[in-house]
């Protein structure tokens, strides 16, 4: 090389460190965590494998009702349920499972903002997004899921994620649970090739102070995710489906635990007062037992009293001012905060309502149902010279919207109160003749119409149209989908009806199915328990879910969050669970008096009994339902 | 020093060759400190994810004909340890060492081992191996 080249050569070198263009690279995450991880195989074994024993609960701030749940819990159940056996882990447990995984960062292709992380687990139906682009937290009515809506943001050095919007789950694989109200926080960090994955759960209805464990993950670039083709099996084909529990203090295992482990009984029963150092002191004054005991747990705590203190607010009146929609699926859409829920389909042929709502709220109803419609999106304008003068405007001016008939649920107050109000609305414009009076406006069964015409004052509720037979087809298609009508017979009451959205896929269940709330049953008209169990059984065989009992059929309840079969399932196994506790104490001579104050309910009380009388309501129409049969 | 690090990594290598499986609690569907041993003829063979199923249909005593649920792992991990589509044939008698269920008198176990009886082909009796 020539002097002349090694100055022009070094003039490059010293342009290329010090004189060329500043870039400004903005750092979307200040921690790599893709690639591939799996867990540490020495770490929690018991987790991770052959699973706890029953009744271990070391760890675990627990409340009294959560014991419950667990101490009934036989994993029979999860293990020969069709709709439990391929359920994943959520993020309240996720972490102690087996699964390896991959995360990727999710990249806007037009900012090249980094929007989310996606965090694929070996046996989890899809991909569970971590949002970091700041987006709003879904709906209080929107579905909930595994895995929930997990939104994450960075602090310093460390991943925070917040997730909502979980199923019902657990926290341990002996039956202690995890609540549909629970959220939970993960903080991910990295050392690496390790990756350090705390997470805290705070459940509002089984823990009483924040459960916060912790897992490490190693790099595993090599490793590819093998395919998860899970498919649940019929154990016993042909036998009709049950819910293996244990009733109160008859579970034999409570104690095997504590016998294995050389600890005292006391200890494995948890509690936050046992996850603390100071908690050695006390355990050393107590012994083990040597041999395994029929343990007859006693509930005290104030997760007891959940019914007690709902009885004990004052009433107050329902109010209205959070009406809002929510998109179901297809052309389906959710009216919620009116009351109970109303569904609704909207499209070319107008609008078909599933229930009106409350009274009080129609005219909240009707600004709703204009929401909808406006939604839909307008038509293409044509690709030729518009006949309009202006294409947009009238592709975006739809005309006001037309609600072409309503279909009941039942005769619930919250579910038809809104009948003769949407009727009078200069927006209910029937299909059909030109007299409206000879057209379809109110469908219901005809229990409905019968027991709201001989009630006095509820006639302008009543439906105009009925059916009496056990499945009804309407006569055409509606919106570009069949819609199906199933008769529920002696459910909430004797007039219940289940309406399928063939095309978009949604049932609209009305009280047969309540997210968060016991079922009013109401015996005197023609409600029952078993009537209830077997709408809900039908409402599952209806509903399929996409995969890993996560999504497909959409079912709206009657109040509350959207649902799937899984969520139908663990109402339905609920109940089944409550009829035979109550049935058991009947065979043992109890009054309703002694079974109320028994409290059969009281572990499931943090979830469905949170509403004014509920709890009692319920348990007073089980006992006489079952009394009656 | 060096042994225990040398054994760990060998306690890891180990650990980590063990089948990935459990979804839900083996400890708590069955009772893992118990054994029974059933005898009969395979039913029907069901190679899936989380578990996978071998049924074997027993005669009891009195003539009559139990159908028992053996519980497995997850067609993949039996895939390694041999047991696939063509290991049995319906009608292939067979006898199963299994944990069986903690609820009383229900037909179910989970799976230790299991040998066809023709030929005396065995999965699981061998030191060390492991079908479940």
């Amino acid at each position: 090389m020539t002097t002349v080249n090694r100055c022009r050569a070094a003039a490059v070198v010293m342009l290329l460190a010090f004189g060329s263009p500043t870039v400004y690279v903005q750092e979307n995450s200040p921690l790599d965590l893709t690639g591939t991880w799996r867990w540490l195989p020495y770490e929690d074994e018991r987790d991770r494998t052959p699973g706890a024993y029953p009744g271990d609960y070391r760890g675990l701030p627990l409340n009294d009702a959560a014991r419950m749940r667990a101490d009934t819990y036989d994993e029979e159940w999860n293990a020969t349920s069709p709709l439990l056996q391929c359920r994943p882990r959520g993020p309240a447990y996720q972490p102690k499972g087996l699964d390896p995984m991959r995360i990727d960062q999710v990249v806007d292709p037009v900012s090249r903002q980094l929007v989310a992380l996606r965090i694929v687990y070996e046996k989890t139906p899809g991909e569970r997004m971590i949002w970091l682009d700041g987006r709003r937290r879904p709906s209080p009515y929107a579905i909930h899921s595994w895995d929930g809506f997990s939104t994450g943001r960075f602090r310093g050095d460390t991943l925070e994620i917040t997730s909502t919007h979980l199923k019902e789950s657990y926290i341990r694989r002996n039956g202690v649970p995890a609540s549909f109200r629970a959220t939970v926080i993960e903080h991910i960090s990295l050392q690496e090739p390790f990756l350090e994955w705390t997470f805290t759960v705070i459940d509002p209805d089984y823990l009483t102070e924040p459960l916060v464990r912790s897992a490490t993950y190693v790099r595993a670039p090599a490793l590819q995710l093998p395919l998860y083709p899970c498919q649940p099996e019929e154990y016993q084909p042909g036998a009709k489906y049950r819910v293996p529990h244990y009733q109160g203090g008859e579970n034999p295992y409570l104690t095997e635990s504590a016998v294995k482990y050389r600890m005292p009984q006391e200890g494995t029963r948890g509690g936050a007062e046992t996850t603390y150092p100071e908690w050695r002191t006390k355990g050393a004054t107590l012994s083990p037992p040597t041999a395994q005991y029929a343990y007859k747990p006693d509930y005290t705590d104030a997760s007891t009293r959940i019914a007690e203190r709902a009885d004990a607010e004052p009433v107050r009146p329902p109010t209205y001012d959070r009406v809002g929609t929510l998109h179901v699926s297809g052309n389906v859409y959710l009216i919620a905060g009116a009351g109970g829920n109303i569904t609704v389909s909207a499209g070319g042929d107008g609008i078909l309502m599933v229930d009106s709502g409350a009274a009080a709220a129609s005219d909240r109803v009707l600004a709703a149902v204009r929401e909808v419609a406006q939604t839909l999106r307008p038509p293409e304008p044509p690709e030729a010279a518009s006949p309009l003068s202006s294409a947009w405007l009238a592709t975006h001016a739809p005309a006001e919207p037309a609600i072409r008939f309503i279909i009941n649920t039942s005769g619930n107050p919250d579910h038809v109160g809104g009948n003769a109000n949407i009727r009078r609305s200069p927006m209910f414009r029937v299909l059909g003749y030109r007299d409206p009076s000879l057209s379809l406006q109110v469908l219901a069964h005809e229990a409905v119409q019968r027991r709201l015409v001989e009630s006095s004052g509820e006639q302008p509720l009543a439906p105009t149209d009925t059916y009496a037979s056990d499945k009804y087809t309407l006569y055409r298609f509606f919106n570009n989908q069949a819609i199906q009508l199933f008769h529920a017979p002696n459910a909430v009451t004797d007039g219940d009806t289940i309406v399928w959205f063939r095309r978009a896929d949604v049932i609209a269940a009305g009280d047969i199915y309540n997210s968060d709330i016991y079922p009013p049953i109401d015996v005197d008209r023609g409600g029952s328990i078993d009537g209830m169990i077997e709408a809900l059984d039908r409402l599952v065989d209806l509903s399929v879910t996409e995969f890993m009992s996560q999504g497909g059929t959409m079912i709206v309840p009657g109040h509350g969050w959207i649902g799937d079969a899984a969520d139908v399932g663990y109402y339905r196994d609920t109940l089944m669970i409550v009829r035979d506790r109550i049935q058991a104490m009947i065979d043992k001579g109890m009054t309703l008096a002694q079974v109320k104050a028994a409290k059969p309910t009281m572990d499931y009380d943090p979830l469905y009994g949170r509403q004014r009388g509920a709890t009692a309501r319920f348990v007073e129409a089980v006992f006489r339902s079952l009394k009656e049969r | 020093m060096k042994a225990p690090f040398f054994g760990s990594l060998v306690a890891v290598a180990v650990l980590s060759t063990l089948p990935v499986l459990a979804h839900h609690s083996f400890g708590g569907t069955y009772n893992v400190d118990r054994q029974i041993t059933i005898k009969g003829k395979i039913a029907q063979v069901t190679l899936r994810s989380p578990h996978s199923f071998l049924y074997v249909e027993v005669q009891n005593a009195d003539g009559s004909v139990e159908r028992w649920t053996i519980e497995g792992a997850a067609a993949s991990q039996f895939a390694q340890q041999g047991i696939d589509k063509d290991a049995f044939k319906v009608g292939d008698p067979v006898e199963v060492v299994g944990n069986p269920s903690r609820s009383p008198n229900a037909t179910r176990a989970r799976l230790i081992a299991i040998t066809r009886t023709t030929d005396g082909k065995t999965w699981g009796s061998r030191a060390g191996e492991v079908v479940n």
